[in-house]
């Protein structure tokens, strides 16, 4: 009724406007078929009436002239001029291409209502024939083969426009890939790293930079300028690649995007901007010739490089969304539950719980009104590691179509992603592929017309690590404070909102549509007999390639530091590797030939945790790694159980004695038997693995504890209260290099004679020691 | 009905009991602090952990919230729980040392030294006085703020809000306000008094 309504006021309107007289009926003809591409017969009989005409004769004018159409038309009249010019121009070619193309013969409409196709006499552009029309647009020097690029261009504009436009069939989708592939441009671009790593080295302004120098060389239609998701080299951004070839730029600036656009325009190099190999100091071009990516296994990153995360056309053109179109339409939930189970797929946040397990337990579980959630764990918490924040950035709708198909399985109805505040562009990018992949029937009521509805909620941590908890997640989903309940009730069981709830990592869900797409053999074929697929670290620390690193389970940690890491820069000899993050544990030297792989790593005292691997060298204190963890878990523990609120404080006021040289060694047996009551008995995962860095430090780095109990001595000349500073008159120039950036004016000494430090004044930041280029500073 | 093995003893109780409740129908005493029957379960003060054998595998858990299992095996007073009670009552002394409850309960399980830095709080966060205001009291008065070592119970903005009717039930119940142990002077300090002066016999299960 609303629409009728509608129709009658705008009659009226056009009506008064143009003023009654019967001159004017062609005119007001004309306006109803503009606003409605037709002229509906409520619309002709409230003219007659209006105009005072005779309803025969509005018939017949209507009827008469090919402007006017009685019969509703699309959206979008395409017009093929079939002029004297034209026809001799192969006009009948070009109108049969359209008329396949559209599937509609001229003089009608498509199913969809989006396209009319209609023939006309002639357009008058007769110079530029064959013409074709869109909407009074004119296209002239058609031939048939350019008749998909604009047809695309329109219907792409139609689907970016019409937000209840559903894809209501798997065929549907496939219809829907098939124009997003066929319209996305093949030539020659440029695709530059939009994530946050690459932002904060001024991406976006590089960004902005190399589509003016695109302009300014009239190149905007061919050269393609685009984004794409974090390839974890985070240390060389902003990284750009230039496409078809994967030219690799690294440290790229905004005064490099004229050279840059120039040279991909010629079909050159940009020698400078190239990453130089650390060892043999080549010139690399392309991105897998480099060391840091060569012997990764980019399962799940690769496609960030090769999407932009704000387009769900890209995913979609890169075959997303078929793995849940399998996992709906044809298989059951048992079916999907056991390609997981035989994957070997075991959660990524940590833990490596068999996934399968975990959704079959939900599955089975019964929920008072029916209602099943499936969360996505983006609570990235421990401090070093960025993989779920670049998946979820980079690629946020393999994250959603996974959540899909483990709803699918495990029958849930409802989900959320809860992710960190601190993480505001995977809040953007992850919010943003919801309401996308929402609009467009992919998720929420009726899926694909499947007849399974499943929806997707983001929900905002407020920064407290220990929301990475399953119970204190729930809780903080919930509206309440993020503290963890017991688990004796398994949350598959009893969770958010005392719902049979399924939380997996983002890594894990990552991980699902691979899965499914590529079954579970292939999949299995990666990794070791427990352990399989890849796995994300962010390899961060002393080490001379940082960045996020995908490899196959089984890898060593020797692999992964050296090969892929180029080792410990300054040549300084390596030390310990972390893993884990503060549940985790330290890894010395002698050990570096343990694969990743969830039991061996735990094995050695550590875990696989979430992906931290953060290296020490010599210049790291043991005792101080030990103590930073605690204090980090110190401000993160919620307070609510005694062994992990008081447990954890006096294990910190234990170490603060040791790393002044205030330890006993009946006080370091303290701290282990301390530490192993804290996790025994804690209520949660953050208490129960808290003990894990310093057991580990105490297991391998004894000799450390000891020296600073029993030596007074920090051999890595970290804990303050243990180091002193000293200029060696011998070796000291007197450059006074040191005395000018000794924060506290504690250094004095003439120009070109030995310096003096003023025990008194000094503060030890070590400032002296860092710049001095004599080796004068001696630290003691 | 469920069947398991509590400290060596065959025990038959219904679905959903836990293991607290299991124990204490047998007359199998576990110590407990946070919890009060009536009260909701709240699984903070760890003092009530009991160590479940299921195959060679064991496990600690709080008795108070773990419903019983069939086929499982429990003991109450294992080296392994014994060792994690002491500790447990040994931090509760460090910071809280002026609980006549806490004192009690280290001379009962026999903690003879407190090894680490002394504190000299008044309050042990068992949640006492917030459950038994919002749940028996319908008062929703007091709670919980801050988190970690910071954590502490107040009432908003430090304000005594409307909703408090100064009916004293947190007070009642709280296992510090009571009147203070007697035999502590500095904080820090180990009472013990029950058992050195006092000679009490000692208790059954110190160990």
């Amino acid at each position: 009724m609303a629409k009728a309504e509608g129709l009658m006021e705008f009659i009226s309107e056009t009506v008064e406007e143009n003023g009654a007289e019967r001159s004017r009926l062609t005119a007001v003809l004309h306006e109803v078929q503009k606003r409605y591409n037709y002229l509906p017969e409520q619309a002709l009989r409230r003219v007659a009436e209006l105009m005072d005409i005779p309803l025969i004769d509005v018939y017949g004018v209507a009827t008469f002239f090919t402007s006017f159409s009685l019969e509703p038309k699309g959206v979008h009249i395409v017009t093929v001029c079939m002029g004297t010019a034209c026809h001799v121009r192969n006009s009948e070619g070009l109108l049969t291409e359209i008329s396949r193309y559209l599937g509609i013969k001229a003089g009608e409409t498509t199913a969809d209502m989006l396209f009319t196709l209609e023939t006309v006499n002639c357009v008058g552009a007769c110079a530029m024939g064959p013409v074709m029309v869109v909407d009074g647009k004119y296209h002239g020097g058609m031939n048939a083969s350019m008749v998909a690029k604009v047809m695309q261009k329109y219907e792409r504009a139609e689907a970016e426009k019409r937000t209840d436009w559903k894809l209501t069939s798997p065929a549907a989708l496939d219809d829907y890939r098939k124009m997003v592939v066929s319209a996305r441009p093949t030539s020659t671009g440029i695709f530059l790293c939009s994530g946050t790593g690459c932002c904060a080295t001024g991406s976006d302004d590089l960004y902005e930079a190399l589509v003016g120098s695109a302009r300014r060389a009239g190149l905007d239609g061919e050269l393609t300028i685009g984004r794409t998701g974090c390839r974890g080299f985070c240390e060389r951004g902003p990284i750009l690649t230039v496409k078809p070839d994967n030219t690799f730029y690294q440290k790229v600036s905004a005064e490099d995007a004229d050279e840059v656009v120039r040279a991909t325009a010629a079909g050159e190099i940009v020698d400078r901007l190239l990453y130089v190999d650390q060892v043999t100091g080549e010139r690399l071009t392309r991105q897998e010739e480099i060391p840091f990516y060569a012997k990764q296994n980019r399962l799940l990153l690769g496609a960030n490089e090769e999407l932009d995360p704000a387009d769900m056309e890209c995913y979609i053109a890169a075959g997303g969304y078929s793995a849940m179109t399998k996992a709906l339409f044809e298989m059951e939930p048992e079916d999907i539950i056991s390609e997981v189970e035989k994957a070997g797929l075991r959660g990524r946040g940590g833990g490596g719980f068999p996934t399968a397990r975990k959704w079959i337990e939900c599955r089975r579980a019964n929920s008072p009104d029916g209602v099943k959630y499936v969360l996505c764990n983006a609570d990235e918490g421990d401090p070093g590691a960025f993989m779920d924040r670049s998946l979820l950035e980079g690629n946020p709708h393999c994250v959603l179509e996974g959540m899909i198909i483990g709803a699918k399985a495990i029958g849930a109805s409802n989900g959320y992603v809860y992710v960190r505040n601190e993480y505001p562009l995977a809040v953007a990018n992850v919010t943003k592929a919801i309401e996308k992949a929402r609009s467009m029937g992919l998720l929420g009521e009726d899926i694909l017309g499947s007849g399974f509805s499943f929806d997707v909620g983001v929900s905002r941590g407020g920064g407290a690590f220990v929301c990475g908890e399953s119970t204190a997640l729930m809780a903080s989903i919930e509206g309440r404070v993020g503290e963890p309940r017991e688990k004796y009730i398994h949350t598959a069981i009893k969770g958010l909102n005392v719902r049979p709830t399924n939380l997996n990592n983002v890594e894990t869900w990552a991980n699902v549509p691979i899965v499914i797409n590529g079954g579970s053999e292939k999949y299995a074929s990666i990794g070791t007999e427990n352990s399989k697929g890849t796995k994300i670290f962010s390899l961060v620390g002393k080490i001379s390639n940082t960045g996020l690193v995908e490899v196959p389970m089984g890898m060593t940690l020797r692999e992964i530091i050296f090969d892929i890491g180029g080792g410990v820069p300054n040549g300084k000899a390596f030390k310990a590797v972390q893993t884990g993050g503060p549940s985790g544990g330290c890894i010395p030297e002698d050990l570096l030939d343990t694969p990743v792989d969830f039991d061996r790593l735990t094995d050695v005292g550590s875990m696989m945790g979430s992906g931290g691997m953060i290296v020490m060298d010599e210049d790291t204190c043991m005792v101080d790694v030990a103590r930073y963890f605690l204090e980090f878990l110190c401000d993160e523990s919620c307070g609510k159980c005694t062994p992990c609120r008081e447990g954890l404080k006096h294990m910190m006021l234990i170490l603060d004695d040791i790393s002044k040289g205030e330890g006993s060694l009946k006080q370091l047996e303290l701290l282990e038997e301390l530490a192993e009551v804290v996790s025994d008995t804690s209520l949660c995962g953050l208490g129960q693995t808290a003990p894990n860095p310093v057991l580990s430090t105490i297991r391998y780095f004894n000799d450390e504890y000891r020296e600073h109990i029993e030596q007074g001595k920090c051999r890595a000349g970290v804990c303050k209260s243990l180091v002193t500073y000293a200029i060696d008159e011998a070796t000291c120039n007197g450059c006074t290099l040191c005395a000018r950036r000794c924060p506290t004016s504690a250094i004095t000494g003439e120009k070109k004679e030995p310096h003096k430090i003023d025990i008194s004044l000094c503060e030890k930041c070590g400032i002296c020691y860092e710049v001095c280029e004599s080796d004068a500073v001696r630290r003691v | 009905m469920v069947e398991l093995v509590i400290d060596g003893q065959k025990v038959r109780v219904e679905e959903g009991t836990t293991l607290l409740e299991a124990a204490r129908d047998y007359g199998i005493d576990i110590p407990t602090l946070c919890h009060v029957d009536g009260l909701s379960e709240y699984s903070a003060c760890r003092l009530c952990v009991v160590e479940i054998f299921r195959g060679d595998r064991s496990r600690l858990a709080a008795s108070c919230s773990f419903p019983v299992q069939d086929g499982i095996e429990v003991r109450t007073n294992s080296e392994r729980v014994k060792r994690a009670r002491k500790m447990i009552i040994e931090l509760m002394l460090a910071s809280t040392p002026n609980s006549r409850t806490v004192q009690c309960l280290a001379s009962e399980y026999g903690v003879t030294e407190i090894r680490f830095k002394g504190e000299d709080r008044r309050c042990l966060l068992c949640g006492l006085c917030v459950r038994v205001c919002e749940e028996q009291m319908s008062g929703g008065a007091i709670g919980f703020a801050r988190r970690g070592i910071d954590r502490e119970v107040t009432m908003p903005f430090h304000k005594t809000p409307e909703a408090c009717r100064e009916c004293g039930a947190c007070m009642y119940i709280c296992p510090v306000c009571e009147l203070p142990c007697t035999g502590v002077l500095e904080p820090g300090e180990l009472c013990n008094r029950c058992v050195d002066e006092l000679r009490l016999e000692a208790f059954p299960s110190r160990g």
